[in-house]
């Protein structure tokens, strides 16, 4: 019988916490231990909590939809 | 492997309906291997996106040196033209102890507000080695390899 493919869930995200900002997660993608307004900044406070995995995600600001992207010309 | 998509949820506000909303997107966590390190991102899986991007500061953190002479020019849904310069890393999916990783060349933009400043899994790099599945009941993607994908 074929195994039942579980859904990989990731962590709901707070945008009128977040909006706009780059955050990072523990490795579990339990809770949000460092954000800031620049990627550089972020990766820096994440590492400095000893967390040594963070994921790291930017969230859209809070006033944005998203519609279609990037094309290449 | 099948994924979830991520719940944003947005909080009451004058600019949107009362008592908030939310919203479901198909980010999945992706690791990204470069020269030196290798970082995990939530990064948004978006078929409307030619090229796969992450911002250019995250470049730096990975080790990866962009190839200033190897740039391109993506227009985005707003009609900002961004360059973008390629570079070359390995991604990888993971679920348990299934796992797909393969080496490509990605796009990292410097970006204003004019777009997502985030992590783009587009067609190149990325898409191309799947036949992906978005099925907005259960609001997951699933994601199974095809031919295309690079063996290791």
């Amino acid at each position: 019988m074929p195994r039942k493919e579980k859904a990989q869930r990731p962590p709901d995200v707070d945008v009128g916490k977040y909006g706009g900002k780059w955050i990072a997660w523990d490795h579990h993608s339990r809770k949000v231990i460092a954000s800031g307004r620049t990627f550089e900044a972020v990766h820096k406070a994440a590492l400095k909590t000893g967390e040594k995995d963070p994921i790291f995600q930017k969230v859209p600001r809070a006033d944005q939809y998203f519609i279609g992207h990037l094309h290449h010309f | 492997m099948l994924f979830s998509y991520q719940r944003h949820w947005f909080p009451a506000s004058d600019r949107n309906r009362v008592g908030g909303f939310t919203i479901y997107r198909p980010e999945i966590l992706v690791r990204v291997f470069g020269p030196d390190t290798s970082k995990s991102f939530q990064a948004l899986v978006d078929t409307g996106s030619d090229v796969t991007i992450f911002p250019y500061a995250t470049a730096d953190a990975l080790g990866v040196i962009p190839d200033r002479k190897l740039t391109r020019q993506v227009q985005s849904a707003s009609g900002h033209a961004v360059e973008v310069f390629m570079g070359e890393i390995t991604l990888e999916l993971r679920q348990g102890q299934d796992y797909y990783h393969w080496t490509t060349a990605i796009g990292f933009a410097s970006v204003t507000g004019s777009m997502h400043e985030g992590a783009l899994l587009g067609h190149e790099g990325f898409l191309e080695y799947f036949t992906a599945t978005f099925d907005g009941k259960k609001r997951e993607l699933s994601l199974k390899p095809n031919s295309r994908l690079p063996k290791r």
